[in-house]
């Protein structure tokens, strides 16, 4: 296998997809790395078709861990507060509302569950059809159509409710 | 980002500025290239070395080679204490049990910090660690001895234990030790996909560990193992993933010969009879652990006894000079086991606490207790260390830990 060209063709895409939800570089890294060394073993057992869209769905699928890790176990709310969008130079006031309401959206999806999780970051933030979801998941299509939406229902709810200085919750103690 | 655009509502806007990611923020060559190489060795080589990009700080080497000592003794301990019988994941440590090699991924992640990865390979009483930094170490239990080998400054450290504790069982019965904890107390959590896999979920706590065990249904293995460790300023996460079982390991993964060309140091390690350890009642392990720790700590004690949560603290006090300190390092080589067998206070006693708040010789505070089976008095510790008899009166009435 050229992972050399299979990392720099399809590698960019599935970073990126983890950096949207972790917001930093160094976490998704590792992200991008356990997706490759899973897609080694996945590539054992079965050819893979899409290079591009299983390191995508892997390294989403670890970094919603990390996220669901991270606001589970009180880590610092401040981790998702890096400048993702100072390069459009938006002024001071909407960069931190942005800022804010990204944060909000990133605690919120570690409060769902894994399967809406993963469909509305695929669609929803990676911009995947429900087919290339439901391809890539195992699903019907019409399935990632409902977990999107019923995602997106509990996301408003959350975010309708949400801390504006986001606390990091503990699911158990 | 289009700064005009008019927000539907907080979930719209939220959602187009993560999907609108400025094209610049993207991984660097080196990360791709890096990660391909690693790739390409997987592929290569099954089970070869993984090195992470996360930098390591020594004391997380510590604590996971402790880790590693306490939860051998711990398996050791429950295998010998617990009589509780099996009922939710009997199938998972049965299968565990039966296999002949397993390796996996540790991610360790402090609270605040980069996380660390390390992998572990385990064949028999052999065992392989690989560190952040490309490091690894080699155990051979069997064989009492240890190759620390560090590439990037080719050199490598062969220690020879002390003891030849034959008897221990396979390392990887120290997976089946937290299997065991979960299948005491633990309770069903739904279902989770992992990596494909349609995995069920067992929760458990035991002193500051939460444990989640998501097994595979099919073939009845974990897939991955995920605990929080603490609850203060220090506690971490911990999650065992990527588990491949029996696949085969060559030997020569587990070469205690130190690499050609590399300088190489032979050390000692003391010498730990961990079947006499585990013998001890539990009293005696929390005297070892308390007189270490306020040994440390200007007499003050920790605020938990168990496992890893304390790992973490007594790491953080030590320095250089005394993990170089050879009667140092004995004691907290016997400390690592102790802690161990403190993991397993839990299922093993059936009353007891621990308030850490005394300090060190003050002779009247009680700070451990237990009721052994069958006795009318509890086995106590003081803070001065000794060990005494008294009725549930007069034993401290605070939460358990």
């Amino acid at each position: 296998m050229d992972w050399k060209t299979i990392l720099e063709r399809d590698g960019p895409t599935a970073w990126r997809a983890a950096y949207r939800l972790l917001g930093n570089a160094a976490d998704a890294d590792d992200c991008l790395q356990d997706a490759a060394l899973a897609a080694v073993q996945l590539a054992r057992r079965e050819p893979v078709g899409n290079w591009r869209a299983l390191l995508t769905r892997l390294a989403s699928a670890r970094a919603l861990d990390r996220l669901r890790q991270r606001y589970r176990s009180r880590l610092d709310a401040s981790a998702d507060h890096h400048a993702v969008l100072a390069a459009d130079s938006p002024e001071p006031i909407e960069t931190a509302q942005l800022d804010e309401l990204q944060s909000q959206l990133r605690v919120a999806l570690a409060h769902l569950s894994h399967d809406q999780a993963t469909a509305f970051s695929l669609c929803a933030l990676e911009g995947w059809t429900q087919a290339e979801a439901a391809s890539q998941l195992q699903t019907p299509a019409s399935t990632v159509g409902v977990l999107v939406h019923r995602a997106r229902q509990r996301l408003r709810e959350l975010m309708q409710f949400a801390d504006p200085n986001p606390t990091p919750t503990r699911s158990h103690s | 980002m289009n700064t005009n655009h008019t927000p539907l509502d907080p979930l719209d806007t939220a959602e187009a500025a993560l999907r609108e990611l400025p094209v610049h923020i993207t991984p660097s060559t080196a990360t791709l290239d890096r990660i391909a190489m690693l790739a390409m060795n997987a592929e290569a080589q099954p089970m070869t070395t993984i090195s992470t990009s996360s930098t390591g700080r020594g004391w997380r080497k510590i604590i996971a080679l402790l880790l590693t000592a306490a939860a051998s003794v711990a398996a050791i301990y429950s295998i010998t204490q617990t009589t509780q019988p099996s009922f939710a994941f009997e199938d998972v440590v049965s299968a565990v049990k039966k296999a002949d090699t397993v390796s996996y991924t540790t991610v360790i992640t402090p609270k605040t910090g980069p996380a660390s990865q390390l992998k572990t390979y385990h064949k028999g009483t052999l065992t392989r660690t690989v560190y952040p930094d490309s490091s690894y170490s080699v155990m051979d239990m069997a064989g009492a001895k240890m190759l620390m080998v560090q590439p990037a400054m080719k050199t490598a450290t062969l220690t020879l234990l002390g003891s030849k504790p034959t008897d221990l069982p396979p390392m990887g019965e120290s997976i089946v030790a937290w299997l065991k904890s979960a299948e005491a107390t633990g309770k069903a959590v739904g279902e989770k996909t992992i990596d494909g896999v349609r995995t069920r979920g067992f929760e458990t706590a035991f002193g500051a560990t939460t444990m989640t065990i998501w097994g595979d249904p099919q073939t009845k293995l974990p897939v991955q193992i995920e605990s929080t460790i603490g609850s203060d300023a220090t506690s971490f996460q911990m999650t065992m993933r990527d588990f491949i079982f029996n696949a085969p390991l060559e030997d020569a993964l587990f070469s205690t010969e130190p690499p050609a060309g590399y300088k190489v140091k032979k050390s000692a390690q003391p010498a730990v009879d961990y079947m006499a350890l585990v013998k001890l009642p539990p009293e005696e392990h929390v005297v070892k652990i308390l007189k270490f720790y306020a040994g440390l700590s200007d007499g003050a004690f920790p605020e938990r006894i168990d496992g890893p949560e304390l790992i973490a603290k007594l790491t953080s006090k030590m320095d250089e000079k005394q993990l170089e300190d050879p009667q140092f390092m004995k004691e907290f080589t016997t400390l690592a086991g102790s802690m161990g067998a403190t993991w397993t206070f839990r299922q093993t006693l059936q009353k007891f606490g621990y308030v850490g708040t005394a300090k060190l010789n003050d002779k009247d505070s009680i700070v451990f207790w237990y009721l052994p089976k069958d006795a009318e008095n509890y086995r106590v510790v003081y803070a001065d260390l000794t060990i005494g008899n008294v009725p549930e009166g007069k034993i401290p009435s605070v939460p358990m830990k």
